[in-house]
């Protein structure tokens, strides 16, 4: 059993970055035996809160021996020379030498054969340089090493069969020995085997595997639910990252007033699950129940001052709360209102109330251009944005815009109004039919868009402070999940217009922001599928439409796939490639036309051209369809090479005045690949 | 009972006797133990260093006229400074708590994902929040960068927030409550007006003219300190600014998106501070 085995232990492993780690690790170690012609039976990779760890069961590496010539002295030569020559290949006996002649003279040769390296050592010369290779997502530096990790290493436990591969990293000698769980014990462990090992760590607190650790945790949670007759909604995500926080999962569970139940559900479960990592319940009416639970890396005989610690934070963060709660109701939407005329958005960007203006504004030239009533809304809307006046959004800034929804309620706002606040961030509202909801999250969107182009800032990594690559998407997938068909380019002019009427100075460049719209659509339109040729070829119109270009997208991919489509375009890509490199045209004669061919191939140019110069029923592609036969009746019968030059010229700029006229809707040429 | 004044000896004690020089608080209004400039320049160059202190902080911000039990606009921090970090970083902070009752085996005590960085610095560093059954109390950080200058050793920061702790300790669930001595003064006794007063003037009081004027002079001022070569009085001015700029963030005078900008020219300032010091060491 030549089990190889491998573990980095060390300080608190960040639960984030764990199950990137686990993938990345199993990838360097799968192509790194693969490169030595190393096998083995079973990989596995696994971590917790302080230790990531490979587990390869018998290793074996194939066996690949060479022999190689080495040539020695003259056998003419003196003795000093051959006794050198054998002692550097350690030959002990002149017998094995073979003589043999290489141009006209004799030498002495050693044959000798090469073996493998050894497993060991090849384990040896390159863990080192894997664990240096190995990129987290944040790693880092401590004491005076110049080695990096995601945390601090305390012991490197790594053996291969019954030997320990004693290679030195980040200050640390690989040893033979592991630790268990330190709530637990100090103690050294040692194993053989993967089997072995698992099964020591598990008798000292550590269950290594995280799906086991997550089954028992979910375990341990229906069974509580089941005995109280509760149920649980939060997501797999937190109960990774909890199980990922911790060795060995002890689950507690405690209990919150009940007179914290004044306090929005919202901001309670926000609380627990985001803020302190619990679990929270609700009873099967739906009810936010008063229960919660909480993981610990150890069990307790006293559980006593754990609970209660634990209720204590609780207890504390839901005070807060409630003092922000209160704080905030004592100052009324009028006054919020006149604050936000306090505080400046940006600089030359105006305050937080221009701002609310301009929303509302937008929100009215959206309506009009998508033709929905505003009306009984419209007086309200210049409230979208007085949540950043409050407590509970500065203490909970995730909440921004929830907490917007949940004040208006109070105030008693129309209740659809109130849920257009509360939604008015989230990327996605799929309602499938259009309401304030969507129209507001697109003006507050359109506002920030245009506020951070007018800055003249650019966007890098990370320093997008506007959220413009979020937002520009967000507003994609809102109108095309929608089906709004809304011309961005008429938005972003009156969206200029208000800036001008608040006397705020705007300098956004129009074409920066529509080349970084087209971009975005782009990249969602080949997230969903398309073909990135396809998409380029939509995306020539300076008109930014998402939802339109959206449908035009899907049309042509529908007809690209049909028969007459395929029809079309291998048509096309003939006229494409005889007029590639083809100067520039000058107009056609038809006085000139000698044949059928020419006669109605121009004719059918002109229909094209005529429909998309009106404008009219562009995704209609029948004609498309329909230019295929006369092309390639044009290629099959017409010479265009004729010796006289006007006709020779009027037949080259026919073809290029067809093929223009063909890309002026799509770029067909995008496609010919 | 340990009383606040107890667990602050016991902790300095402890440290002390880890072989810590024990400094006094910084005499400038600051937001974190961090901007001492015992910490951030010490964090550059070379040369070993180990030293505790307790430094008074002020977040207008957070204050809530004292009738929040949880939140203050002026706090104590105590802070431990150790270059390069030593191997047993966490086993010593374990023991630490153990001097003033917190025993490892008795509470749960997890070291929680927390990499901290402070924008108006140009600082940041990874490590964790310590919660103790739930409850914050120390941060723990391994600085990697100190006005945008890479942090070679690498120091490790300890950071105990010493009013959470104490009402850890003491058991108490309002920081007014918290014992400050043995004959049974509280934190309210000593600091409740003070809390009620400040917050008057951190969010009603403290003139925009004056705040806006004073953060534009000190920058200008702070940088012809740093074209005379004289980057620790220049640094001073930052933390005079940042102050200013705290207390514009209080008043709510700044907008989410300016505050970005405002803190950007303290840590450029910071930045070249840094760098002079920086050059000093070579």
């Amino acid at each position: 059993m030549n089990d190889f085995l491998l573990e980095i232990y060390g300080e608190e492993i960040p639960t984030s970055c764990q199950s990137l780690m686990k993938s990345q690790f199993r990838l360097i170690f799968e192509s790194f035996f693969l490169k030595e012609k190393i096998s083995f039976s079973e990989l596995e990779v696994y971590s917790t809160s302080r230790r990531i760890c490979i587990l390869a069961k018998q290793l074996l590496k194939k066996k690949n021996s060479k022999k190689t010539e080495i040539r020695g002295p003259r056998t003419s030569a003196n003795e000093i020379a051959l006794d050198g020559f054998m002692r550097s290949n350690n030959v002990k006996d002149v017998k094995y030498l073979k003589k043999k002649i290489v141009n006209g003279k004799e030498y002495f040769f050693f044959h000798k054969e090469l073996t493998d390296k050894k497993i060991e050592e090849i384990l040896l010369i390159n863990i080192p340089k894997i664990l240096n290779d190995i990129k987290w997502k944040k790693s880092m530096r401590w004491s005076s090493f110049s080695e990096k990790w995601i945390r601090p290493i305390k012991n490197i436990f790594c053996i291969y069969g019954e030997k320990t591969i004693k290679f030195n990293y980040a200050g640390i000698s690989a040893s033979n020995f592991f630790y268990g769980n330190y709530h637990y014990s100090t103690n050294q462990i040692k194993c053989r085997n993967v089997d072995s090992y698992k099964k020591k760590l598990k008798e000292k607190f550590v269950e290594i595997d995280g799906e086991d650790r997550k089954k028992n945790i979910y375990k341990q949670l229906d069974n509580f639910c089941k005995k109280n007759n509760l149920i649980y909604k939060f997501s797999d995500t937190l109960v990774t990252k909890v199980s990922d926080s911790v060795e060995w999962p002890n689950i507690f569970f405690g209990k919150f007033d009940e007179t914290f139940f004044n306090i929005p559900d919202f901001i309670l479960e926000t609380i627990i699950t985001e803020k302190q990592d619990n679990f929270s319940f609700r009873k099967k009416n739906n009810e936010l129940s008063n229960f919660f639970a909480f993981v610990s890396n150890k069990e307790f005989s006293k559980k006593d001052k754990l609970i209660s610690g634990n209720q204590n934070v609780l207890k504390a963060r839901f005070s807060d709360a409630q003092f922000f709660l209160n704080e905030d109701k004592k100052i009324s939407f009028s006054e919020r209102y006149a604050k936000l005329s306090t505080i400046v958005f940006y600089d030359n960007l105006g305050t937080l109330q221009d701002r609310s203006e301009r929303i509302s504004d937008l929100c009215k030239i959206i309506s009009k251009l998508i033709s929905y009533n505003i009306g009984r809304y419209s007086k309200n809307l210049v409230f979208s944005n007085i949540d950043l006046t409050t407590e509970v959004v500065k203490e909970f800034p995730s909440l921004q815009g929830q907490v917007g929804g949940y004040y208006a309620k109070l105030e008693g706002l129309d209740s659809e109004l109130c849920d257009a606040f509360a939604c008015q961030y989230k990327n996605t509202i799929n309602n499938k039919k259009i309401n304030i909801s969507v129209i507001l999250s697109l003006a507050q969107k359109i506002d920030s868009i245009f506020g951070f182009f007018s800055t003249q800032k650019k966007i890098s990594g990370s320093g997008d402070p506007f959220g413009v690559r979020r937002n520009v998407l967000s507003i994609i997938k809102i109108l095309i999940e929608n089906r709004i068909s809304l011309n961005l380019n008429i938005l972003f002019e009156e969206c200029g217009l208000i800036y001008k009427k608040q006397n705020i100075k705007e300098r956004v460049d129009l074409t920066i922001v529509f080349d970084f719209f087209n971009k975005r659509t782009e990249g969602y339109f080949i997230e969903e599928g398309y073909n990135h040729s396809l998409v380029r070829a939509n995306l020539i119109e300076k008109i930014i439409n998402p939802f339109e270009s959206f449908i035009k997208v899907k049309k042509l991919d529908n007809f690209l796939n049909s028969h007459k489509g395929k029809f079309f375009m291998s048509a096309f890509k003939r006229l494409n490639s005889i007029t590639e490199n083809s100067a520039k045209i000058s107009s056609v004669v038809e006085s000139i036309f000698q044949v059928k061919e020419e006669k109605k191939l121009y004719s059918e140019i002109k229909k094209l051209r005529l429909q998309i110069k009106k404008n009219e029923d562009n995704d209609n592609l029948e004609i498309y369809a329909r230019i295929a036969k006369p092309i390639n009746d044009f290629l099959d019968n017409v010479q265009v090479n004729v010796t006289d030059e006007k006709i020779r010229k009027n037949r080259k700029n026919l073809l290029l005045e067809c093929r223009n006229n063909l890309n002026s809707h799509y770029n067909f040429s995008l496609l010919d690949n | 009972m340990l009383s606040f004044q107890k667990i602050i000896n016991k902790l300095q004690d402890f440290w002390i006797k880890n072989n810590c020089v024990l400094i006094q608080p910084l005499d400038m209004e600051v937001g974190a133990a961090t901007f001492h400039h015992q910490t951030v320049f010490r964090a550059l160059g070379k040369d070993p260093w180990r030293a505790v202190f307790v430094q008074p902080c002020r977040r207008p911000s957070d204050g809530r006229y004292a009738k929040n039990p949880n939140r203050l606009q002026h706090y104590y921090q105590m802070q431990v400074l150790i270059k390069p970090s030593p191997e047993d970083s966490q086993e010593l902070y374990i023991k630490s708590l153990e001097k003033v009752g917190i025993d490892w085996d008795l509470n749960d005590i997890k070291f929680v994902e927390d990499d901290w960085e402070s924008p108006t610095l140009g600082a940041a560093g990874l490590g964790w929040e310590v919660q103790c059954n739930g409850m914050e109390i120390s941060q723990f950080t391994y600085f990697q960068q100190m006005g945008s200058i890479d942090c070679d050793p690498v120091s490790l920061e300890l950071t105990y927030g010493l009013e959470r702790l104490a009402m850890f300790i003491q058991n108490v669930d309002n920081i007014f409550d918290i014992i400050w001595d043995d004959s049974g003064t509280t934190y309210g006794d000593i600091f409740k007006t003070n809390e009620e007063q400040m917050c008057h003037y951190n969010f009603q009081y403290a003139p925009e003219k004056y705040l806006f004027d004073s953060f534009a002079s000190l920058e200008k001022s702070s940088e012809q300190l740093i074209d005379n070569n004289l980057p620790l009085p220049a640094y001073e001015l930052c933390v005079k600014a940042s102050h200013s700029f705290n207390l514009l963030d209080s008043r709510g005078l700044i907008s989410a998106a300016e505050r970005q900008a405002y803190i950007l020219r303290i840590r450029s300032l910071v930045q070249k501070c840094c760098q002079l010091i920086s050059k000093k060491y070579e």
